[in-house]
């Protein structure tokens, strides 16, 4: 088992030069002069030169690559063209309250998503199913923006119970977590279900009646951690998407994430930042997947074996 | 009265989207204490389902039992409540399948799976349970039986698993086996272990044994008794010896002459024309008319009764005229 786990990390070195080499060459690609864009529109040809000469712009692209990878790794990630902050310190700062988002939202999408998929598949055609089932659409169908409206007008506006936005205490990660993981539990009590309802089809189901099983040891015992792959599948997509912070939730509920960094830092044209935060998401997208590549291979021995 | 099983005219039928078939017709057979019945008869012919309607285990399937009773030890399983169902199941009356591969559950290890009827029917501690598990697999004749306790499926080959699934199965001692063509997707060299194998378990245990098979070597080489079901009835049905030497029912012929025999020389290999009749379209009559070779004209119209002679009942008009027959039926 760590040894699995020990090869699929190492296997991550290259994959991450890799990721690094192509988002660097891509910012590269995006036209405009970084340099003039850091003098500012008054600034004369030498003083552009000697910005560009200071930011060693002036080199070969890949020994640019190369410096750009030794400060990696040495943890300088840039300074923000806008603030002249640390890159570091700017996405530290957002970077904790997306995690905790992110976090609660597929916890609790986790649960009751496969709560609900298990009592549909359980009493599959009957009353059960469709009330969850009918709770699964809904959650699909409502747009996560709409949602966070509602609540904010119910729990905030009329009730007073909760603030309307903002991290501070875990009052302001209630709503946001309910609207960001509606969606997701929906789609998680589908998969579930239909993977369950197709489990239980499967030889060594039967098998386990035969040898006088009941219900609960069959569909707990049994059936259970072999649909729970489909499950697992989409749950590490969702959880990477998450990490990347949600734009749309994040401003309905003024919330301090890596989400609208983002996008503040697409619309100020701040390089740095930007190719900082999609090396983060892509880091975050192969650590997940990692993640759910170690799950799989407790939930089916087989791929362990291999 | 030695019957551990008594069928009654069982009557199986399956929901489509036509309504309810009926694919068990009224089958009646028993299988007596330490003794080896076979079940014969091409797919679709309704043999595994009768097993599995025996061990009411049509869950998940379209499948519902319609009529009829399964007499064992005087009580009619058909009758009983589910939660005293599960009482008989794997404890009095176990079951092997015919694909070992898909039928242990991959992602739990062989231990756990044997350990589970054990703990649940003979209320043995986890660990009681699983000394009582390593000494059934020894007596399967599987080596290393503790280290494959802590082992997967995936792991062992098709000989092995199928050793297991066995173990599993009488390792609460039942009366009755049912094995659903428990050799069928083993190597030959393979299949003739397991054969014996079975053969020496029934004996030591004393069961009774129901084999469902297609495969006529399989039934000469550990049956007592046959049963030949076509079309979801029972076609004929006799001793071994008596199926062999004097086979009645032309379709029990045909199933007999496609058997491949060494020095027969480069003759092309007998087959029986057609296929088994689906329930949507079931001819009316006797249900092997359209391919019979010996069919006569009121074949297609009346269906021959299960008649009886010296311990040989045979479904066909070539032995009793259509008098008789409509009077049994």
């Amino acid at each position: 088992m760590w040894q699995y786990i020990l090869k699929r990390v190492l296997g991550l070195i290259p994959l991450l030069l890799v990721v690094s080499f192509v988002i660097f060459m891509f910012i590269h690609l995006i036209p405009g002069d970084a340099a003039r864009l850091i003098a500012g529109k008054k600034a004369t040809l030498e003083e552009v030169q000697a910005i560009r000469e200071n930011l060693g712009l002036d080199k070969p692209l890949i020994e640019q690559y190369l410096l750009y990878l030794k400060d990696l790794l040495s943890g300088n990630l840039g300074y923000s063209i806008q603030s002249g902050a640390p890159v570091s310190k700017l996405i530290g700062e957002r970077i904790m309250p997306t995690l905790g988002l992110t976090f609660m939202s597929i916890g609790w999408a986790l649960v009751v998503g496969i709560l609900l998929g298990v009592i549909s598949a359980v009493f599959r055609n009957k009353w059960p199913d469709h009330l969850g089932m009918l709770t699964a659409v809904s959650g699909i169908s409502l747009p996560n923006f709409w949602v966070g409206l509602v609540l904010i007008q119910l729990f905030s506006v009329q009730l007073g119970l909760l603030p309307t936005g903002g991290a501070e205490g875990w009052k302001s990660y209630l709503m946001p977590s309910f609207a960001l993981g509606a969606g997701i539990m929906a789609m998680i009590a589908r998969f579930m279900r239909s993977s369950l309802v197709n489990t239980m089809k499967q030889e060594y189901i039967r098998t386990g009646r035969a040898k006088g099983l009941g219900g609960n040891a069959i569909v707990f015992g049994h059936a259970l951690k072999n649909s729970l792959i489909p499950v697992v599948t989409i749950a590490g997509l969702q959880f990477g998407f998450l990490l990347g912070g949600s734009v749309v939730v994040e401003t309905v509920f003024s919330f301090p994430g890596l989400g609208r960094l983002l996008i503040d830092s697409i619309q100020m044209r701040d390089y740095p930042v930007v190719q900082a935060e999609i090396l983060l998401f892509s880091l975050q997208f192969i650590l997940v997947n990692l993640l759910v590549d170690i799950v799989y291979s407790f939930l089916n021995p087989k791929i362990r074996y291999q | 009265m030695n019957h551990i099983l008594q069928v009654n005219n069982l009557q199986t039928a399956f929901k489509t989207d036509k309504g309810m078939q009926t694919v068990v017709h009224g089958i009646s057979f028993h299988v007596d204490k330490g003794e080896i019945v076979g079940i014969v008869g091409e797919s679709g012919c309704g043999k595994s389902v009768t097993s599995l309607s025996i061990m009411r285990l049509l869950h998940d399937t379209p499948g519902k039992i319609t009529g009829g009773q399964v007499i064992y030890n005087d009580h009619d399983l058909l009758r009983l409540p589910e939660s005293s169902m599960k009482g008989y199941r794997g404890k009095e009356l176990a079951m092997i399948f015919q694909e070992p591969m898909t039928s242990l559950n991959p992602v739990l290890k062989i231990g756990k799976q044997l350990r589970e009827p054990i703990q649940l029917h003979l209320k043995m501690s986890k660990a009681d349970a699983a000394e009582h598990a390593v000494k059934v697999l020894e007596s399967v004749g599987i080596p290393r039986a503790k280290d494959i306790m802590e082992e997967y499926p995936h792991q062992l080959s098709g000989g092995m698993r199928q050793r297991v699934m066995i173990a599993m199965a009488i390792s609460c001692k039942p009366s009755l086996l049912i094995a659903d063509e428990p050799t069928t997707a083993l190597d030959v060299t393979i299949q003739a272990q397991i054969l014996s194998l079975m053969k020496e378990i029934q004996k030591e245990n004393d069961m009774g044994i129901l084999m469902i098979t297609h495969d006529l070597g399989v039934v000469a080489e550990v049956c007592n008794r046959v049963i030949v079901m076509y079309a979801g009835r029972v076609v004929e049905e006799t001793t071994v010896e008596l199926l062999f030497e004097n086979p009645k029912h032309p379709y029990t012929k045909g199933l007999i002459a496609s058997v491949p025999k060494i020095g027969s020389g480069s003759k092309r290999l007998h087959s029986i024309p057609g296929t088994v009749p689906s329930p949507t379209n079931m001819p009316t009559g006797c249900k092997f008319a359209p391919r019979c070779k010996d069919v006569m004209d009121f074949c297609h119209t009346e269906e021959p009764g299960l008649i009886e002679e010296d311990g040989h009942s045979c479904r066909c008009w070539l032995y009793q005229d259509q008098r008789q027959g409509a009077m049994t039926e």
